[in-house]
């Protein structure tokens, strides 16, 4: 009896440490999360009624427009980065070849640039004075333009998230069992079978945290749409916009924690529908 | 159960393999095996006896002059998709994200049988592998022994022409290894398959095969059946690598070996350099003032190991001597023994075979 007593006693003693030891983080997530974040709140529920900013966001064309647009644009980002990280980075975790880590190296560049920088890219692609431009001068004599549009913001997030997903992806793809496909081979399975029920589902938890990091950073990006700025209606811009030019704080806060919120949800929904696809029979 | 297509029979023409590094894994080789026939491909790690296995896979293809036949079918250019192979894994190689019966299912599934005969089939292969009450689990609640069953299970169930096993015991501990091995051979029995077993297990290699190939540095060392292997060595290296075994070595004058410790009756040998190998079991222990001690020795070792003893002498040879007695049977360190070998147990080498197995050892070490 003694000994257990005196063993929670040390445990006790032990978690009052511990607790000791998460003070710092505690006071810094409350400082600059927590309590800015219920702020906001409160903020965003300011106004004549309750919830009549979440309502006005919900319902006016403007706002919702901005609201779907940004979803549609992150989640086909992800998609279409996901699928390209998958090609790239089975070949690159299965083939050597003179250069390779060269290649990698410059594959991951973009993770260095600023937001800014990826949209001065953007121009400089499909801009007015942007190659696309020259090249559509030389063919059809008129500038073929995409720099400014969600086009041009599409090209230069799947540009900037690559790098996070085809690293994830290469290091899942050189642990994935070899014979585990040999295995499939052995009963005849095309390999369309294999890429199925193999490589892809070896592949699952690396695309699923990857492309969850991939959709948020598309979700909440600002710098390259600001820097291509004109008639982009994304999300964080519409915030920006109701923040510093309209001064309409409250309609701000509600669009962010929409935003949160709902970057949120399509994560758990993702997960939620990977994990029960994974285990059919249980 | 039979399965309902037989095993056939297989040949190997000329086989060598050649890796893109210029690294010949595998010398030239000629192969048959029977219909029906459990062959063990043997041998320590880098011998080739993978490569083999993966060759008659299909996930290798032998070097340019090569040639593999199933039946009388050539399949020296067919992948391992269009062979018809079941193959079981060391790791076993079992979808993660499947349950038991959804693996064993799999081969069905990709052959697109009707969805009630595959429940059918895959019940029955269940039932008789003893993993009906496993059907629901995942791989990942399974163990060791029950993954390699599965294995086993998804291997079979497609009537392949022949089951590859790629040293499918090794990620076992030794008891269920033993019981497994007691499974495996029934089973291979029973289906009346085809099959070929690769192993660096020399026990194993001896318990499941009809006959067994013993390989080393990419060469056939020895083919023959296990009672062969084991009692009629050809080489030096196959005597070494099965089991354990002594070697006396000296010259040989008039039949008897002048040796350290004594002298060795060979009325087999012809005057000259000899060396003759014998097992430990097959040495007998005498008192050491027996008239049949021709050799003497110091015991400096021993091991009981339940049925035995297990002694190491020194003072006969260089090397120890091993012998084994009866285990209940005292000795001591330090005790004088005499042992007498019958010149009938002893196993001897033609020069020729000792010289060139030597020769292959100095240049590349094992």
């Amino acid at each position: 009896m003694k000994y257990t007593l005196s063993g929670r006693l040390l445990r006790g003693e032990q978690s009052a440490r511990l607790l000791l030891l998460l003070l710092p983080v505690l006071i810094i997530s409350a400082a600059f999360f927590l309590l800015p974040l219920a702020r906001l709140l409160v903020i965003s529920f300011e106004g004549d009624q309750w919830g009549a900013n979440y309502w006005q966001a919900l319902t006016e064309a403007r706002y919702l427009s901005s609201l779907v647009d940004t979803l549609l644009l992150s989640v086909s980002v992800t998609l279409v980065t996901l699928a390209i990280s998958v090609v790239c980075g089975l070949f690159l975790a299965r083939n050597e070849f003179a250069g390779k880590s060269l290649l990698v190296s410059l594959l991951t560049f973009p993770l260095a640039f600023p937001g800014v920088v990826i949209g001065f890219l953007v121009i400089m692609l499909g801009g007015r004075q942007g190659l696309s431009a020259e090249l559509g001068l030389m063919i059809d004599g008129s500038r073929w333009t995409f720099a400014y549009s969600i086009a041009g913001l599409f090209v230069g997030y799947v540009y900037f998230s690559i790098p996070r997903v085809l690293l994830t992806v290469i290091a899942a793809a050189e642990k994935l069992d070899y014979q585990l496909e040999e295995a499939a081979r052995s009963f005849g399975a095309s390999r369309y079978r294999i890429f199925r029920d193999v490589i892809l589902t070896g592949l699952k938890p690396a695309l699923l945290a990857s492309g969850a990091i991939c959709f948020a950073t598309s979700m909440g990006a600002f710098g390259t749409a600001f820097a291509l700025a004109t008639d982009i209606n994304v999300l964080p811009m519409t915030i920006y916009t109701e923040f510093t030019l309209g001064a309409n704080i409250a309609m701000a806060a509600a669009l962010s924690i929409l935003l949160g919120l709902i970057t949120w949800l399509v994560l758990f929904l993702a997960r939620m529908l990977s994990g029960a696809d994974a285990s059919p029979a249980a | 159960m039979k399965l309902d297509q037989q095993g056939v029979s297989i040949r190997l023409e000329n086989c060598s393999k050649t890796f893109a590094d210029g690294n010949r894994a595998l010398q030239p080789l000629d192969l048959e095996i029977r219909a029906g026939e459990t062959l063990v491909l043997l041998g320590p790690s880098g011998c080739g006896k993978t490569t083999t296995l993966r060759m008659i896979a299909g996930l290798e293809f032998p070097d340019e002059g090569g040639r593999i036949l199933f039946g009388d079918e050539d399949v020296t250019r067919l992948p391992i998709e269009k062979r018809q192979v079941g193959m079981v894994f060391q790791s076993y190689a079992l979808f993660p994200n499947m349950s038991v019966a959804q693996n064993v299912a799999y081969g069905l599934k990709v052959q697109k049988c009707a969805k009630a005969e595959i429940r059918q089939r895959v019940d029955e292969m269940l039932q008789m592998m003893e993993l009906s009450h496993l059907a629901e689990r995942k791989i990942d609640q399974l163990s060791g022994g029950q993954r390699q069953r599965v294995a086993l299970a998804r291997a079979i169930i497609t009537n392949p022409r022949v089951l590859l096993l790629d040293e499918p015991l090794t990620a076992l501990d030794a008891i269920l290894r033993d019981r497994l091995r007691a499974d495996i051979d029934r089973l291979l029995r029973s289906l009346g398959i085809t099959a070929i077993y690769v192993t660096h297990d020399q026990e194993e290699a001896m318990a499941l095969g009809d006959r067994i190939v013993v390989m080393d540095h990419g060469r056939v060392a020895q083919i023959g059946t296990p009672k062969q292997i084991y009692f009629q060595p050809q080489s030096d290296f196959v005597a070494d690598f099965i089991g354990q075994i002594n070697a006396f070595e000296g010259e040989v004058r008039d039949q008897w070996m002048t040796l350290p410790g004594g002298r060795l009756h060979c009325p087999h040998l012809a005057d000259g350099e000899a060396r003759v190998y014998c097992r430990p079991e097959d040495i007998e222990l005498v008192d050491s003032d027996s008239v049949d001690a021709h050799l003497q020795g110091v015991v400096e070792q021993t091991q009981f190991v339940g049925d035995r003893n297990r002694l190491w002498l020194a003072g006969i040879m260089p090397r120890q001597v091993l012998v084994e007695s009866s285990g209940r049977v005292e000795f001591a360190a330090g005790q004088r023994v005499g042992i007498h070998v019958r010149s009938e147990k002893m196993i001897a080498l033609e020069p020729r075979e000792l010289i060139r197995s030597e020769s292959v050892r100095e240049v590349s070490p094992c």
